[in-house]
């Protein structure tokens, strides 16, 4: 597999996760009761943050 | 409309939008598609979570949220109480303290960094709703005595309190915390949720 497509996997795989985040995050985000709360703190932040993560990790992945 | 209420949505969906268009094309090659790629998955997913966390954070001090949990109900009836010897329902329904954030007003940390505190406090409530063995509503107390500091934080200083002559003989032990304002027999009735059955409701009540 070429270095391109490796990051365009990274990119993919990062977009899935940070899509689902956000989808989790826009479902809750009028709530207002604590399970609305954990949800976002425990299911969205999660998810968007390790979009995020494999995001950098795509950038940094070049050279290998 | 773009309002403050739906400006948060609009962010989601906007990184919604770009999250899906690096699924479909996950093109970084050009440096205009590494800019976007850094926008949309990396700016704008930070920025909507920082957004969706303080509108949690905002939501966390409303009555609703605090009184959204079974356990609370009573607590929430006890504020409709026509009584005004029952301080929690006397500020409430005179509004003394903002309705639509009453629990919040009286039951935060009026010193550095209390808000926090509150909210810490806040997922302890969580943490024994969900995982733990909440107690019966009138077995509820406090994790702390009830500091002076939250009453005076509105009192301290109004004509009301300062013109009192029971205030005033006892001034310093009040604002030094020596003699509690709730449970020294001057207004120890608060919510007192285990005496419902037995007392009137204004009509305002739900």
């Amino acid at each position: 597999m070429t270095t391109s497509r490796i990051i365009d996997r990274h990119v993919r795989i990062a977009a899935v996760l940070v899509a689902a985040g956000l989808f989790v995050e826009l479902l809750v985000l009028r709530g207002v009761r604590p399970a609305a709360f954990l949800i976002f703190v425990l299911a969205g932040i999660p998810l968007v943050t390790a979009g995020v993560l494999v995001f950098l990790y795509s950038l940094v992945s070049v050279r290998n | 409309m773009i309002t403050p209420d739906t400006l948060p949505l609009l962010l989601f969906l906007l990184g919604l939008g770009l999250a899906a268009v690096f699924f479909v094309r996950p093109t970084t090659a050009t440096r205009e598609g590494k800019i976007l790629a850094f926008v949309g998955l990396f700016l704008f997913p930070l920025l909507c979570s920082a957004v969706g966390f303080s509108a949690h954070m905002e939501h966390s001090k409303t009555t609703t949220f605090c009184l959204s949990c079974h356990i609370m109900e009573s607590f929430g009836k006890s504020l409709y109480v026509d009584d005004s010897h029952y301080i929690a329902a006397a500020h409430f329904q005179h509004h003394r303290v903002p309705a639509d954030e009453a629990c919040y007003t009286c039951h935060t940390d009026y010193v550095l960094y209390g808000g926090i505190r509150a909210k810490w406090r806040g997922m302890r409530h969580v943490y024994v709703q969900y995982l733990g063995k909440p107690p019966a509503p009138a077995a509820i107390q406090l994790y702390t005595p009830y500091n002076n500091r939250e009453c005076l934080h509105c009192h301290l200083g109004a004509r009301s309190f300062e013109e009192s002559a029971t205030h005033t003989a006892i001034h310093d032990d009040i604002v030094s915390n020596q003699v509690s304002c709730i449970s020294s027999g001057c207004h120890d009735t608060v919510h007192n949720v285990a005496s419902l059955a037995n007392v009137k409701f204004w009509k305002g009540a739900p």
